[in-house]
């Protein structure tokens, strides 16, 4: 089935298309060419496409929280497996924070749910064993609002002061995770496994007051962050 | 699959590794300063050949007493009850007290000045000698900002205007509204050379 998408696909992309008055001059694919293709693309052993879809949860954010961090994250994914070699992975999470610093004194709260989107490629797709060692990008958002608060600022030339709190600042993010993990089973149908991730922000939303510290689904860092799952999987009986 | 594993392992190392690595990137500064470069009518750079001292008005105040009589005015920093027995009139003048930012700084090309956390306009005094001076007023909106939990907190500010008098200064331009703790050049103010 996937063998015949991606042929039509590169059907589309080479076979002659009058384009703009026929400026371009386009060739049919040939038989050989189709042959090495597929080949290249790997799709001579065909098996289905569609492997099967897994629901898994994180251990690592409640984890942390339990253990005295300043963070609590919660996530849930919904992980489709194709050709036991993609991996598209819907993750919906919420995040949340009401942490003080001893040294600055300042105070700043957030809840928020997160989204990342997703695809994780498993580098051992030849190999027919129920785990596998993956590597993975996702694209990650949030919109959320956040309080902060701390001691009153001191002018240090006229000498007043100015009250320092702010509720409700209004925030967005959109990051990106490049992402290494391994999975194993560990029990039918169930599977544990780790994944480390790297995490960079692309696009986040500054108020004139605040930058926004701790984001729900990022973590707290400036522009760069690390992360690590460790996700309980289970693999929804499919045939 | 070994090789495989070892990579991944390494990728891990390296992931933990830069973690371990991050720094505190808290800026050097904790102050915003408005960053004012002197330059020529061609926007060349310039020095300034006198000395330049700045000057702001506080908000405290200096109380002096003010005796009049037709002729005769005196003025002293406290009371003196004979004065009024011998006919002269008492009036009470408050003058703000001033601070120096700047104290006589020679060949001076550029200044960072604070501006006030409160006040919407802040007036600064350049004075080159005891008789030549200019006066600056810089018009602002104050954003106290959140720089993050380690970092703390630092004033903002937005130049929304800025004058000044014209005893050596010939014009005065805003090229960066945005006043915060990186330093960069807020405003050009250009003078009158001669050659």
């Amino acid at each position: 089935m996937l063998r015949y998408i991606i042929l039509l696909v590169i059907n589309l992309l080479f076979v002659s298309v009058p384009l703009s008055a026929q400026t371009k001059k386009m060739r049919q694919v040939t038989e050989p060419e189709r042959s090495k293709i597929a080949e290249w693309l790997d799709l001579t052993d065909s098996i289905p496409v569609f492997q099967g879809v897994s629901v898994m949860t994180d251990l690592v954010g409640p984890g942390w929280y339990a253990f005295g961090g300043d963070f609590f994250s919660s996530e849930v994914a919904l992980e489709v497996n194709l050709l036991n070699r993609f991996f598209p992975v819907l993750e919906v999470g919420y995040g949340r924070t009401d942490a003080t610093n001893e040294d600055t004194d300042l105070h700043y709260k957030t809840a928020a749910p997160y989204f990342r989107v997703g695809l994780n490629y498993n580098v051992q797709y030849k190999k027919k064993s129920p785990g596998y060692i993956f590597a993975g990008g996702r694209l990650g958002y949030t919109s959320f609002e956040y309080d902060v608060d701390g001691p009153p600022m001191t002018d240090p030339v006229w000498g007043n002061e100015v009250p320092f709190r702010f509720s409700g600042i209004k925030g967005q993010a959109l990051w990106a995770e490049l992402m290494i993990g391994v999975r194993a089973e560990i029990y039918k149908n169930f599977h544990m496994g780790w994944s480390f991730r790297y995490k960079v922000r692309l696009n986040v939303k500054d108020s004139p007051n605040a930058s926004p510290w701790y984001i729900p689904g990022f973590g707290a860092s400036d522009n760069t962050a690390f992360g690590a799952t460790y996700d309980i999987v289970y693999r929804i009986p499919w045939k | 699959m070994k090789k495989l594993l070892r990579g991944v392992l390494v990728a891990v190392g390296l992931c933990i590794g830069m973690a371990g690595c991050e720094s505190n990137d808290c800026m050097l500064s904790s102050e915003s300063y408005c960053s004012m470069s002197f330059v020529d009518g061609k926007g060349n750079a310039v020095k300034l050949l006198d000395t330049l001292s700045v000057l702001v008005n506080l908000y405290e105040y200096d109380e002096y007493y003010v005796y009049h009589c037709d002729t005769d005015t005196v003025v002293l920093q406290e009371p003196v009850d004979s004065l009024v027995e011998k006919g002269y009139e008492l009036s009470l003048l408050t003058q703000p007290k001033q601070g120096v930012l700047l104290n006589r700084k020679t060949g001076a090309d550029r200044v960072e000045l604070p501006l006030s956390f409160t006040a919407e306009r802040d007036t600064f005094f350049f004075q080159y000698s005891a008789r030549l001076a200019d006066t600056v007023w810089v018009d602002h909106l104050n954003h106290p900002y959140f720089s993050s939990m380690d970092c703390g907190t630092v004033m903002h500010y937005k130049i929304v205007g800025i004058t000044s008098t014209h005893h050596l200064i010939d014009s005065i331009q805003v090229v960066s509204s945005e006043v915060t703790n990186t330093l960069k050049e807020n405003v050009k103010i250009y003078y009158t050379v001669s050659h």
